[in-house]
């Protein structure tokens, strides 16, 4: 775990300001310990996205929160399918078939318009 | 996390210049091809004493490679992995978000079980008795702004029916998010539970707004109050006080109240009351004629200062 300092160094063009701030908006919830913040490899590269997303692809302070909420999302549902595509893969052969069947008819009904 | 080009030379991470130079020498010495004529891999290894020396025998280069800013081949690293080399796993970690998923649980049995609010992947390999730390919780919560101000204790109603106490520290801001430790989901087989974060969303109030640790109200004062002054009294978020406006007042005059702003443990604020004259709302005879007389003789132009000219 890593110290506001430490991120600092790591992170260039992000100033001491612009981290708290992120940290206060809840972009950013590094743990909290009893001398301050400590932040993980995975604070750091949400940190590092987020200064992208500010002064490279120039996204503005009410857009960020909404992309980042999306993302979020993202790898929450990517996480979900994951789990699910393993459970169905542990099932025996002839019930995990039946399930990728009615997973393939569903799709072509959608694509033929029924 | 082993710096590499240290072992190579055979040094600890903390030598000193000298010492460097002096283990890339020894090094040197016996490795170098011409000097070790039987050795197939001695240029291999030669070269990769040369080059660790050429970072670490460099001051410049040494500090950027000792804070990770460039590689072992002396290219610039790239700063950070992107984020979804870390977000997109499937371990747990504190930015995950059900919300994609969360009314899944409404559709049915099946559903609810897979997907209602649970403590992470029910399969896994390697067996169902791995400890799996619990998930983190989302919640939104919307206070008043006094409530803000001087903070205040509110509870929550968890979905399990369960509630949570949550203390909202005086002089919270607008979409700040309290993370309370613990407080999410429990872990299983002794793993610890994840984290509650419960973001904040203050209402505007109708007469106070903040502007940092300040608060800051419009005051209303009649055209016989700033001419002749009064004292009137004024809402602040301690309650009402009594304040004195100075005789002349004008419209956009700024008095500070001290010490009646937000207080949090750094700083007490302060409130400023902007003054804004209102007219009486009819211009009676009396005050027409009155007016129109003292004008004669006292008529200014306040257009004409300093501050008005472009």
């Amino acid at each position: 775990m890593l110290t506001e300092k430490d991120v600092l160094l790591r992170v260039s063009g992000v100033t001491r300001m612009r981290l708290q701030t992120w940290v206060e908006r809840g972009w950013l919830s590094p743990a909290q310990t009893d001398t301050g913040h400590a932040f993980s490899d995975l604070d750091i590269a949400r940190c590092a996205l987020i200064r992208q997303m500010r002064d490279d692809l120039e996204f503005d302070d009410e857009t960020v929160p909404v992309l980042l909420a999306l993302l979020d999302q993202v790898y929450g549902l990517r996480r979900e399918l994951r789990a699910v595509l393993r459970a169905v893969e542990a099932q025996p052969d002839d019930i995990s078939s039946q399930i990728l069947e009615v997973l393939k008819s569903g799709r072509d009904e959608i694509e033929n318009g029924d | 996390m082993s710096k590499k080009l240290y072992d190579v030379l055979g040094v600890s991470e903390d030598a000193s210049h000298k010492d460097i130079r002096s283990a890339y020498r020894k090094l040197a010495k016996k490795l170098h091809p011409d000097l070790n004529p039987g050795n197939k891999n001695a240029e291999e290894e030669f070269k990769e004493v040369s080059s660790a020396f050429a970072i670490l025998g460099d001051e410049e280069k040494r500090k950027l490679y000792d804070v990770g800013k460039i590689d072992e081949a002396g290219a610039e690293a790239p700063q950070h992995q992107y984020y979804r080399q870390y977000a997109d796993t499937d371990a747990h970690h504190h930015y995950n978000s059900t919300a994609g998923f969360d009314d899944l649980g409404d559709l049915g049995d099946l559903f609810s079980e897979a997907f209602a609010r649970r403590g992470g992947t029910q399969y896994r390999p390697g067996g169902s008795s791995m400890p799996f730390p619990g998930a983190d919780v989302r919640y939104h919560m919307t206070i008043s702004f006094l409530e803000a101000v001087t903070g205040t204790k509110k509870r929550v109603t968890m979905p399990d029916g369960g509630t949570l106490d949550v203390s909202i520290p005086a002089g919270i801001k607008d979409g700040q998010t309290l993370r309370l430790n613990g407080k999410g989901e429990p872990g299983s087989h002794g793993a610890p539970p994840g984290d509650a974060h419960v973001s904040i969303e203050v209402q505007p109030h109708k007469l106070f707004e903040r502007d940092g640790d300040n608060i800051v109200i419009k005051l209303p004062i009649g055209l016989h109050e700033a001419v002749l002054g009064r004292k009137v009294e004024v809402p602040t978020i301690s309650g009402s006080v009594s304040m004195t406006v100075p005789k002349g007042a004008s419209s956009g005059q700024v008095l500070r109240l001290r010490g009646l702003g937000i207080k949090t443990n750094k700083s007490k604020g302060d409130q400023l009351v902007h003054l804004k004259i209102i007219m009486p709302d009819t211009i009676d005879d009396d005050l027409n004629t009155f007016m129109s007389s003292w004008a004669e003789t006292h008529d200014y132009n306040p257009r004409n200062r300093r501050e008005f000219k472009p």
